[in-house]
């Protein structure tokens, strides 16, 4: 005759058969970063397998796990949303539009209209996931607010994503006075903005192909930015520019 | 040359809004789980956390829900790219277990509708044992899984999502009712169901 205990005995030794290793773990975490940093979300064609070479992960990967630490909102709605390039919530419109945007100075935060219009769900208790994450307990938003403001702020967002395009293919054809150009261009129409750090960024790559490139500038931008994902990148062009500059290897800027 | 904006210099035609297909690297939020303001509450979904927490979770489940081993890394890493993408609309009307066995069960699916039943339970292999444990528990527990997995298999749709939430992850019925999307009474006739299926299939295990 089985008993409750057997059963529950029988069912407990499953779980522990059935469950992942530290190892599983790790290595689907890392190919899912890379999934994600390549932008093939839902593809199984872009890196789906786990049996790459660790090397080639490399610098995306540390990328792409630093942003990992800190996003907490899909990347994927803002890349679909035909607004642009964009990865990520932190400039995409769509993500705005699901939820409350980051605190700036410069424009007072509005919640997106989409999110006026559901009812608000009965709130369920947290998971230990986000308990044990120290933030308050998850809810909808329910602070209503006008949906003209949220469509002018998506506007001037539209605007500083396509002047950014613009500067990035200029930085990409080695116009550096064209992209510095842009950027002037862009804080003349689109004073603060809410792409500071890319516009800085960018300015730093530019300054390094115009003048040779510098470590000091993208020491600079990294102590500004301490974290930033583009901190890379920017250290590379410099670095790049400064090689091509002076080939015998030697920085010559301060 | 790379630009801010991508690692990758690949040509993307279907983006009109480029023509080198770079993409801008977003950056984190900072104050990502700050409220803007008293007024403006915000929904802090950590996908770090999230999968920290759940990864055992999703993998036992996909396992119970007859993804192959040999499958199961990309199942894995599907559920969560998917959870990645969608978590912006997770609205707290069920728990996050709950959500997340909605997606992984439409990965499971579409994994054994595209590599085929599992059919027999897979044999003893690495994966089915815990590092932390020796190797008597661990063959115990690789053949009580063995087992569990060879008893799901055998379930139509229905018992196995209730076998799988209810008796293996020992969700709450409620939680299992949400899940499911089925009235209370119904998950528990089914659990009830379920659960004298499972303990015929022990005693018959038992005699033989």
């Amino acid at each position: 005759m089985i008993d409750d205990e057997l059963e529950r005995d029988v069912l407990a030794r499953a779980r522990g058969g059935l469950s992942p290793s530290v190892a599983d773990q790790a290595r689907v975490r890392g190919a899912v970063a890379k999934r994600i940093a390549l932008g093939a979300l839902g593809s199984p064609a872009a890196g789906s397998s786990t049996n790459t070479p660790d090397g080639q992960l490399g610098e995306l990967t540390r990328d792409a796990r630093r942003w990992l630490s800190r996003l907490g909102v899909a990347l994927a709605v803002a890349a679909g949303s035909g607004t642009g390039y964009f990865f990520g919530h932190r400039a995409g419109v769509e993500a705005g539009r699901a939820q409350p945007r980051p605190h700036s100075n410069d424009s007072p935060q509005r919640v997106p209209a989409e999110i006026d219009e559901r009812a608000p769900a009965a709130p369920a208790v947290p998971t230990r996931a986000v308990e044990a994450h120290e933030s308050p307990p998850p809810r909808v938003a329910t602070v209503h607010r006008p949906a003209v403001s949220a469509e002018t702020e998506d506007a001037g967002l539209d605007a500083e994503v396509r002047l950014l395009r613009r500067v990035e293919l200029a930085l990409r054809d080695r116009n550096p006075r064209f992209a510095l150009g842009l950027l002037g261009e862009l804080e003349r129409t689109i004073p603060g903005g809410q792409l500071a750090e890319e516009r800085q960024a960018a300015r730093v790559m530019a300054r390094c192909q115009l003048e040779g490139g510098s470590r000091s500038l993208a020491k600079e931008f990294a102590a500004g930015h301490p974290g930033s994902a583009y901190t890379s990148r920017v250290e590379e062009t410099c670095r790049e520019s400064n090689e091509q500059r002076n080939p015998e290897g030697a920085d010559t800027h301060p | 040359m790379p630009t801010i904006f991508s690692p990758e210099h690949q040509r993307n035609p279907a983006d009109p809004d480029t023509h080198s297909g770079a993409k801008l690297v977003s950056l984190p939020e900072a104050g990502r789980n700050e409220a803007t303001s008293a007024a403006e509450p915000r929904e802090c979904f950590d996908f770090d956390a999230i999968y920290s927490e759940h990864f055992p979770f999703v993998w036992r489940c996909l396992r119970s829900l007859g993804v192959s081993p040999a499958a199961l890394d990309d199942a894995a890493q599907e559920v969560f790219v998917v959870v990645h993408r969608r978590l912006a609309e997770f609205r707290a009307e069920s728990t996050l277990r709950t959500w997340l066995y909605g997606i992984v069960r439409n990965v499971a699916q579409n994994q054994r509708r595209s590599l085929g039943r599992r059919g027999i339970a897979s044999p003893l292999d690495e994966n089915m044992s815990s590092p932390s444990q020796g190797p008597d528990e661990s063959a115990a527990d690789a053949e009580a899984a063995e087992f569990v997995a060879a008893f799901v298999d055998s379930l139509d749709a229905k018992k196995r999502d209730i076998f799988v939430l209810a008796l293996l992850e020992e969700l709450t019925i409620p939680e299992v009712a949400s899940a499911l999307d089925v009235p209370l009474n119904t998950a528990y006739t089914r659990l009830r169901a379920v659960r004298a299926e499972f303990r015929r299939a022990l005693e018959r295990r038992g005699k033989s």
